[in-house]
């Protein structure tokens, strides 16, 4: 990747759950990095392991769950050395974040004055007179039409693209290095998902902010991301640069993932789809995980793991790559 | 599935439409603050349109335009405020209690959330048999040969039959879902979001499903979505909604090849997509769509065209008259008064 230090290091984390006398693992052996100013994208359907990974990083992983690295680091800082107090002040303050759900993320008893204010109180001083200008201010940074108005509104008052645009406000309020945004624009309507995009981009670019974007929408990413994770139940598939992944998939999850979509479709009417589902907690087969759906599967899929192999620029983990020679 | 002499059994209609809809208005009264001061909510404006056997209508728009509502229409769950809902050549909106308990047979819904539309504590064989029990005097036996019949026709296999809802996945409690909806042989389903909250590969395999389920039984499918990529796939004609009035109505190549409302043209610049370049597209969409704000309040619709406070090309005329859906080629018609203007 990059010839400075990433950003953000993540090397081999595994989440687990446990669960009786065995244990669901939600993500598994995941590692990347995310330079400073990157836009990397996350793809996977339900119980990809997507979110649990957004969540490990911010340290958000409640108990039981158990998380493992050999490395999370921040800016060069080890994130599993730090107190729990250093964590949090890293998180809101270099670190932002975004969920899907903004009328669930927002108090709904304070106004949004308030709340925005008390994000800033948490790592900046100033008076309160600073602090609302500085409100004001980021409000208007999100493009909410009529800002001095809509500071002393409560949430419910807000519609949900607005709400969004709050939540987008609070996660830079700190001047932020990175941002996580987990399924930012899924509950908004299409012609409100654009906008929010091309506002996340704007902002992203004005301050050289790494945006790490989560998305089971593989349209959001192929618009906004540079790079690309492709999870499939708790590990990476596919890694690759946005333009290498959707002219040329490696694995044949993301050729089946691109091939289901409607618009990849045209001409014929059915569309193209895997069988079967993902593998659950108990059902994990012994080779590669998508062996029982994949339609290209071997003997040596079913009997090992693959680990991720280089192919080409991108990685993938299969030993039979498309468009390229089997793994020795 | 039905022979055209059980069909005759239960309609005599020569109508060519499975569905009709002539000026549909639905009104709510709602009460606006503490101090209930009344207001209506115009949830549905003057909807016009029909359907054919074996046809694919799709129903698209954003949060708040009416789909849903329309759909609670048309499956006979509410009385409109006024206009026809018209299935299979019957009124249903002037019929007695009787003939309106016969045509329910005949329109049926798939929801949304799998997760909240079967009974968690009926096992699958229950659920499907249900309506066999409520509205035939078939016997136990037969009820159970054609439950099992269904179940195989959407993909699950025997052993389902005896399992309860939480031991499927979201997208085999679809299909079980759908099952449930044609055990009656209705001629009309009303499928409401039915792939909106499943993941993409299985997506793929509930509409390649309800294709199948279309090509051999000829049942017709009211199809809502707010998803145009989903709606490309399966409609035969779209209409466009926005704030409970009709945009635009089309056949499905035509609406896309050649879009002729302003929020149309803004649905489909909206709609990510993977063949798109990255970044400065988005951004370049974005403006060329231009949608600024977001939906007015029902409460208080604009005067005129109810999309002019978010149209690009909205004018002083566009306030004052209510645009009505003019012909824009063949079947395809808009309701926008510059659409000539802005080709």
């Amino acid at each position: 990747m990059n010839a400075a230090p990433a950003l953000l290091e993540v090397d081999r984390l595994t989440v687990e759950f446990p669960a009786g006398d065995t244990s669901l693992v939600a993500v598994d052996d995941v590692s990347f990095a995310v330079g400073a100013g990157e836009v990397v994208g996350i793809v996977g359907e339900s119980g990809s392991g997507k979110s649990v990974t957004a969540l490990s990083l911010l340290g958000l992983v409640d108990e039981p769950g158990r998380v493992h690295a050999e490395r999370l680091a921040f800016a060069g800082r080890d994130l599993q050395r730090m107190s729990a107090a250093e964590r949090r002040a890293l998180l809101g303050g270099e670190i932002g974040m975004i969920f899907q759900d903004p009328m669930t993320s927002l108090n709904p008893s304070f106004t949004v004055a308030f709340q925005l204010m008390e994000a800033i109180a948490l790592h900046e001083r100033g008076s309160r007179r600073a602090r609302r200008a500085r409100a004001l201010e980021l409000l208007k940074d999100v493009e909410i039409a009529d800002a001095e108005r809509r500071l002393e509104v409560f949430p419910h008052q807000l519609s949900g693209g607005m709400s969004q645009r709050v939540m987008l406000a609070m996660a830079i309020a700190c001047n932020p290095r990175l941002v996580i945004a987990d399924e930012p624009t899924t509950a908004l309507d299409v012609t409100v998902q654009a906008q929010m995009l091309a506002l996340l981009l704007r902002l992203q670019r004005e301050r050289g902010m790494a945006l790490v974007l989560i998305t089971h929408d593989l349209g959001v990413v192929a618009e906004v991301a540079q790079r690309v994770l492709v999870m499939y139940a708790g590990q990476i598939v596919e890694s690759a640069t946005a333009a290498e992944l959707f002219a040329t998939p490696r694995h044949p999850y993301t050729e089946a993932l691109l091939a289901s979509l409607p618009e990849r479709n045209a001409g014929n009417r059915r569309l193209a789809s895997l069988a079967g589902v993902v593998p659950g907690a108990y059902d994990r087969p012994a080779g590669c995980l998508l062996s029982p759906r994949c339609p290209y599967v071997r003997d040596r899929c079913r009997a090992s793991r693959p680990p991720l192999f280089a192919v080409g620029a991108s990685l993938a983990r299969c030993y039979y790559p498309l468009g390229a020679p089997p793994q020795p | 599935m039905t022979t055209p002499a059980q069909r005759s059994e239960r309609s005599t209609s020569v109508s060519p439409w499975v569905l009709e809809t002539h000026g549909l208005k639905k009104h709510y009264a709602v009460a606006a603050g503490v101090f209930g001061k009344r207001a209506t909510v115009r949830a549905l404006e003057d909807v016009s349109l029909a359907l054919a056997p074996a046809r694919t209508l799709a129903v698209v728009g954003e949060s708040g335009c009416g789909k849903s509502t329309l759909a609670r229409q048309i499956a006979m769950l509410e009385t409109p405020t006024a206009g026809r809902v018209v299935v299979a050549g019957v009124d249903a909106t002037s019929a007695d209690a009787a003939t309106r308990h016969a045509l329910r047979k005949d329109v049926q819904m798939v929801f949304q959330n799998p997760f909240a539309s079967l009974n968690p504590r009926k096992k699958i064989g229950q659920a499907l048999e249900e309506p066999l029990a409520i509205n035939t005097a078939l016997t136990r036996a037969e009820r159970g040969e054609r439950g099992r019949a269904m179940l195989a026709r959407v993909g699950l296999s025997a052993e389902h039959y005896r399992r309860y809802p939480h031991m499927f996945s979201g997208g085999q409690r679809q299909r079980v879902a759908i099952a449930r909806a044609l055990m009656l042989e209705p001629r009309l389903v009303i499928a409401d979001e039915p792939v909106s909250a499943l993941d993409v590969s299985v997506q793929a395999q509930v509409l390649n499903l309800l294709m199948d389920l279309q090509e051999s039984t000829g049942v017709a499918y009211v199809f809502i979505s707010h998803n145009l990529a989903v709606v490309e796939r399966i409609a035969d004609e779209v209409i466009v909604m926005y704030l409970g009035r009709v945009m635009e109505r089309a056949p499905k190549a035509a609406l896309f090849a050649a879009p002729r409302h302003p929020y149309t043209r803004a649905l489909l610049a909206s709609t990510p997509r993977v063949d798109a370049a990255r970044g400065e597209a988005a951004l370049a969409r974005a403006a060329r769509s231009a949608l600024a704000g977001e939906l007015p309040s029902p409460l208080a619709p604009p005067s005129g065209c109810v999309f002019r406070t978010r149209c690009p090309y909205a004018i002083a005329r566009c306030g004052e008259v209510v645009p009505p859906l003019e012909p824009a080629g063949a079947a395809h018609a808009a309701a926008c008064i510059r659409q000539a203007e802005i080709g």
